[in-house]
């Protein structure tokens, strides 16, 4: 099954061309006939769709929480949603629009709960050393050559910084344009804001940005 | 020219997304303020390290338990348990029930208060009794059994009418302690007697 699944999923992935509604490479089953296929209730598509999509949520997750297993249990959280809501999808955005959508509020939705869970006192546990779990990263996963290693590892520490000293707002909109690759119109959407405000957003994120990171 | 605007055309402007047209309007901002090519230049580099230090994709951990997980949590909230859908037609039907029965259900209140403040006005004044039978019921099983129940606001006292009960002895009375209870008493009207 697992074997199966990884063929799939490695024609599935491929190249994603400008993410057009998964058009491009003609063994690649696009996103729409997966999720005209999920609406008929047929899971096995859906699976091929998460398979698909897992990837660039969790990244999304990730980049926004900075908590793996946050991260990863709101990406099932997404997913969830999606095949829930799949039934009234109804195509006029694309589906990878769609899905960031639910991402969005879902990433908002944990970041307000958090924020009233550490109004209070700082929890103890969380110093606790067996506390932490094991696959946490406490140290480099992947080291390359040493001198390398440290620029590149300064480098996106620097920058990981950066992002973190970024409102939410901002990070997500620098995010979805820069690293998504996104257009503005897909941003507002996701967002929920106008084209307006994304081009104000994208503005001053990016100009606080350069003055983060004014050494790189 | 508008704030709004000058930070639309300069994002677009960084993007290489700019009409002619658009160039031409931005044109006079970027002869002024000649610094914005070079922080211009300075962005497309940082976006660059950007695009190298923060990945557009990461798989999760555990890609296969993700999906499989995601399999299980998905059956589970599809598995609707049979009392929640029973309860869930119930509810739906309540829901459509309540729908029409809204408008009615309002009218009846109205229509019983206007109909209390009616007879409340056209009572006669000259009785300090009301016969409030029209909206007090006292149930009796039997059906020869017949009630009125009558309020007297002054004295703060109901007098309880019933007629075709059968004579109460004086036995009756005395098992249950007699006629008289708290500041008001209860009177039984037995055979016209009082």
């Amino acid at each position: 099954m697992n074997f199966l699944r990884s063929i799939a999923s490695n024609l599935l992935k491929g190249p994603l061309p400008g993410d057009a509604g998964g058009e491009g490479a003609p063994a690649e089953i696009s996103d729409a006939e997966l999720v005209d296929r999920c609406k008929e209730g047929d899971y096995g598509a859906f699976d091929l769709l998460v398979t698909k999509h897992r990837g660039r949520v969790y990244a999304m997750i990730q980049n926004m929480v900075k908590n793996e297993a946050d991260s990863w249990d709101l990406a099932q959280e997404v997913f969830v949603k999606v095949w829930k809501a799949l039934p009234r999808f109804e195509s006029r955005a694309r589906f990878s629009t769609w899905m960031y959508r639910i991402t969005h509020n879902a990433v908002y939705d944990w970041m307000r709960k958090r924020k009233m869970d550490v109004a209070g006192d700082l929890d103890d546990n969380l110093l606790d050393r067996e506390a932490i779990a094991a696959g946490a990263h406490a140290t480099p996963a992947r080291v390359s050559r040493p001198d390398e290693a440290l620029s590149q590892g300064e480098v996106r520490a620097n920058i990981e910084n950066a992002l973190e000293k970024l409102s939410p707002e901002h990070r997500e909109a620098i995010l979805l344009r820069e690293v998504q690759g996104l257009e503005y119109k897909e941003i507002a959407d996701i967002m929920d804001c106008s084209l307006g405000t994304v081009m104000s957003r994208l503005f001053y994120a990016r100009k606080k940005l350069q003055t983060l990171l004014i050494n790189i | 020219m508008k704030n709004d605007r000058k930070e639309e055309l300069l994002t677009r402007w960084m993007d290489d997304g700019l009409s002619a047209n658009e160039l031409k309007e931005l044109e006079p901002i970027l002869a002024s303020s000649p610094e914005l090519h070079e922080e211009r230049a300075r962005f497309l580099h940082l976006r660059k390290k950007l695009c190298e230090s923060v990945p557009r994709e990461i798989d999760p951990p555990f890609p296969d338990y993700f999906n499989s997980h995601l399999e299980k949590l998905v059956k589970a909230e599809s598995k609707v348990p049979e009392s929640e859908e029973g309860l869930g037609a119930f509810t739906a039907f309540n829901r459509r029930w309540l729908w029409w029965m809204a408008p009615a259900v309002t009218c009846a209140v109205v229509f019983a208060f206007l109909l209390g403040m009616k007879s409340a006005q056209s009572g006669d004044t000259s009785s300090r009794l009301v016969d409030s039978g029209a909206s007090s019921e006292v149930y009796s099983p039997l059906t020869n059994v017949s009630t009125q129940v009558i309020l007297d606001g002054d004295s703060d006292s109901t007098l309880l009418v019933v007629e075709g009960l059968a004579p109460l002895s004086d036995s009756d009375l005395a098992l249950s302690a007699g006629f008289f209870d708290g500041r008001h008493g209860y009177y039984v009207n037995v055979k016209e007697t009082y």
